[in-house]
């Protein structure tokens, strides 16, 4: 792993004490909460969401990490947002695995090996419904303001989401994954946000913030 | 308002919007609208002077999905972008496709819902609605034809499953592509390892064309002979042979032919059929070995029906010479008797003179007595067995005639009323008056009643009663019957009295003198007249016989007037 660069998060990503990670976590769940309320509406299935790992990893990391969680073909949702950050955020399914989760949203699901354009539409709805609150947490997690586009789907090996990444060409990648509980088998889904120098500023002080309040209860907690 | 400006090409971009095939509506910070195109127009009904600067759901009043509100919300808000999937919402916006007579029908739609910033740098709502109504409605179709197809296939799926006979689906080549649990069964291997192995493994003759009845069953281009059923040997994992039929059907689709073999264990059937066939054989020999008795018991037949021939033959033959002897027999009598007689009689109304010493001839003339009467009883056995004889030959004529019964019975008594003094018997007739007049042949009708007023008078014992009478029945036929007070007899005694020479054996007969033929002949001659005899006896109760001569035999009343007749 190549050595950290000064302007990135240094100290972040061996020294993530557990209860820093749980505060960040704690803001996330909030949001991913709230998405989690829609999809259940939304579906035929009942989608429960919950984010159990959260890691600062460099591109190669985060290659290899997705690499290992997804075997084969990746499917993916990239939603950029502006405003106080720029950045991308991306929400990567093993194929096969986003296939599942669609079907299980539509009934009467085509039974063909490839996904219908109707599946994949509303894959894309899931993905902007949880980025959008992924995104909203972060804007929390920051005290920015982000304006989001438009979602677009991509997919194919998992080394190709490396040109997805090139807004960090140095390397510092958040991290999260989430679960998708669905009726008959749980799917992990990969959240990769791709944050700019800005936001790594931005997150090296909301992190500092955190710490703070947890040491000194006195101080007041981010978000 | 808008915060369209003019394009550089002098290009109205209002109009522009106008001619974009898409919903477009614009919502500002306040979430008022401020663009709705006319596609939106179109498809709402709702002119732009009608909505511009009033809220969606003011637009709306049947209500807004409220999915669309919160993602405006979030737009406006937050500047969070969405989508709405035609496949997760079918109609957030009230749309409906106006064409033609036919009924408005409800727009499926893909709605975008795009937080943008305006020039104030306050944020507003771009809403993009495209109509994807007809890839929905294909979807939607595809996914009921896919749905009919799994169930046809679960369905056939099961069929397949729980098909009691077997069944091997295999390519062109004989690898097996899939078997059902009857296969697994019959050949005792799992189907992992039946599948792409070859279908000869397990059906070593399947591909040879010969079939049982020897033809080809399909001479075409098959690569397996298809069609007509076969009888094959299956080899099992544990290298037993088992019978079975097989047919095989060719399966066309767009991928080309397979296969498809149906396997029938019959090894069941060909043990029934074993059983069937030793039975069969059991069956056969008992037949012939029946029919090999019949044509015994029909030899056998035929040799009884020689030998009764032969009988009846000689039995004529007997009866013949009985009734040709008629006059040979008689004449020897006659000289016995009246010689005998004359003796008995000489000296005294003949002119035979018997001289010697009077103890000598009246020794002689005792002996001739003894002579007349034994040749008298012998006369009349002679007599009997000839009309018996005559009768059973045929030969017995039948002359009818009117018989006073009055006058026969009277006559009758007298013959026999000497030995029922003698017995001390009370003899009489009860007979109606007048008395019946009878057709029939008078010396014959004598002869019966003779007969069983001696029979009656000979087994009374002493003191008894001996009565004739008759009465007309019912049924219109005469009735005879001579009664007696006499030792009678048991059923048994009866049917032997009516067989020829079968007298009844008892004390009485041994002292008595009898032919035995008394009751045989009234029997023969009643039915000569075409009626019949009954015989009411029981041991110690005396016998009553009636002579039933059948309606006709009798002559009415105003006959016998003129007749005369009827003095007792």
């Amino acid at each position: 792993m190549a050595e950290p660069e000064p302007v990135q998060l240094p100290s972040l990503t061996p020294s993530l004490s557990p209860d820093v990670t749980d505060a960040i976590l704690e803001i996330f769940n909030v949001g991913v909460g709230r998405a989690a309320a829609v999809l259940s509406e939304l579906g035929n299935a009942e989608v429960v969401l919950s984010i159990p790992y959260l890691a600062f990893l460099d591109r190669d990391a985060l290659i290899v990490t997705i690499a290992n969680g997804c075997q084969g073909r990746i499917s993916g949702i990239r939603q950029a947002f502006t405003g106080g950050f720029d950045g991308d955020a991306l929400l990567i399914f093993p194929e096969r695995e986003s296939l599942d989760l669609a079907r299980a949203l539509i009934p009467d699901p085509d039974s063909v090996e490839d996904m219908s354009e109707m599946e994949r539409e509303a894959l894309l709805e899931v993905g902007n419904i949880v980025l959008n609150a992924c995104i909203s947490s972060l804007a929390d997690l920051l005290h920015a303001d982000f304006d989001s586009d438009i979602p677009n789907f991509f997919d194919g090996e998992p080394n190709s989401i490396s040109h997805h990444l090139l807004r960090n060409s140095d390397g510092n990648l958040m991290y999260l994954r989430i679960d998708f509980g669905l009726k008959n088998n749980e799917m992990k889904g990969h959240i990769v946000f791709v944050l700019d120098l800005r936001a790594a500023d931005a997150m090296r002080t909301a992190v500092e913030a955190i710490l703070r309040s947890i040491t000194d209860p006195s101080a007041h907690p981010p978000g | 308002m808008t915060a369209v400006a003019s394009t550089p090409s002098g290009c109205d971009p209002e109009s522009l919007l106008n001619l974009i095939d898409l919903g477009l509506v614009l919502l500002d910070a306040d979430g008022r609208l401020v663009i709705w195109n006319d596609w939106m127009v179109a498809r709402t009904g709702r002119a732009r002077g009608e909505v511009l600067g009033r809220a969606l759901d003011a637009v709306f009043a049947t209500g807004l999905d409220r999915h669309l509100v919160a993602a405006i919300r979030a737009a406006l808000e937050a500047g969070r972008s969405r989508l709405l999937s035609s496949s997760l919402h079918r109609h957030p916006l009230p749309l409906f496709a106006r064409g033609g007579r036919a009924p408005a029908a409800a727009i499926d739609q893909s709605l975008v819902v795009r937080a943008i910033r305006g020039r104030d740098g306050r944020r507003q709502c771009l809403i993009e609605v495209a109509d994807v109504s007809p890839a929905a409605g294909r979807d939607r179709a595809l996914r009921a034809r896919a749905r009919t197809t799994r169930q046809q296939a679960a369905h056939l799926q099961a069929v397949f499953d729980s098909s009691i006979d077997g069944l091997i689906q295999f390519g062109p080549d004989g690898a097996i592509q899939s078997v059902n649990h009857s296969v697994v069964r019959l050949f005792g291997v799992p189907d992992a390892e039946l599948v792409g192995a070859p279908i000869t493994g397990l059906l070593p003759g399947v591909a040879s064309r010969r079939s049982a009845t020897g033809a080809d069953p399909a001479a075409g281009t098959d690569p397996w002979p298809t069609g007509s059923r076969r009888e094959l040997t299956g080899v099992c994992r544990d290298g037993r042979a088992v019978p079975v039929e097989v047919a095989i059907t060719a399966v066309h689709d767009d991928t080309g032919t397979n296969y498809c073999a149906v396997v029938r264990d019959i090894s069941e059937r060909q043990r029934f059929e074993h059983e069937l066939r030793a039975q069969n054989d059991t069956l056969r020999a008992q037949a012939a070995e029946l029919s090999k008795l019949a044509r015994r018991l029909e030899a056998s037949v035929a040799h009884a029906d020689r030998l009764r021939r032969q009988a009846e033959a000689a039995n004529k033959s007997k009866t013949d010479f009985l009734a040709r002897m008629s006059h040979e027999l008689r004449t020897p009598l006659n000289a016995v008797l009246g010689f005998s007689e004359l003796i008995t009689d000489a000296g005294q109304s003949s002119d035979l003179a018997v001289t010697g010493p009077a103890a000598e001839v009246a020794t002689a003339r005792a002996y001739a007595h003894y002579i007349h009467e034994s040749g008298t009883h012998l006369l009349s056995l002679v007599n009997d067995l000839l009309d018996l004889a005559k009768i059973e030959a045929g030969r017995m004529p039948l002359h009818r005639e009117r018989i006073d019964l009055g006058r026969l019975a009277t006559s009758c008594l007298a013959l026999v009323s000497p030995e029922a003094g003698r017995r001390r018997l009370n003899v009489a007739h009860q007979l109606p008056s007048p008395a019946p007049i009878l057709c029939g042949d008078e010396r014959l009708v004598r002869q019966m009643l003779v007969n069983l007023l001696t029979n009656a008078v000979k087994f009374t014992p002493s003191g008894g009663a001996v009565t004739l009478s008759s009465e007309v029945r019912a049924d219109g036929a005469l009735i005879v019957t001579v009664s007696d007070t006499g030792v009678g007899m048991t059923p048994e005694d009866v049917e032997q009295a009516l067989e020829h020479y079968g007298q009844v054996d008892n004390l009485l007969t041994r002292r008595e003198q009898g032919t035995g033929l008394g009751l045989p002949l009234v029997k023969a001659l009643i039915e000569l007249h075409g009626g019949s005899l009954e015989i009411d006896s029981a041991p110690s109760a005396g016998t009553e016989v009636r002579l039933v001569f059948p309606d006709g035999a009798i002559h009415d009343a105003p006959a016998l007037a003129e007749t005369g007749a009827g003095d007792r």
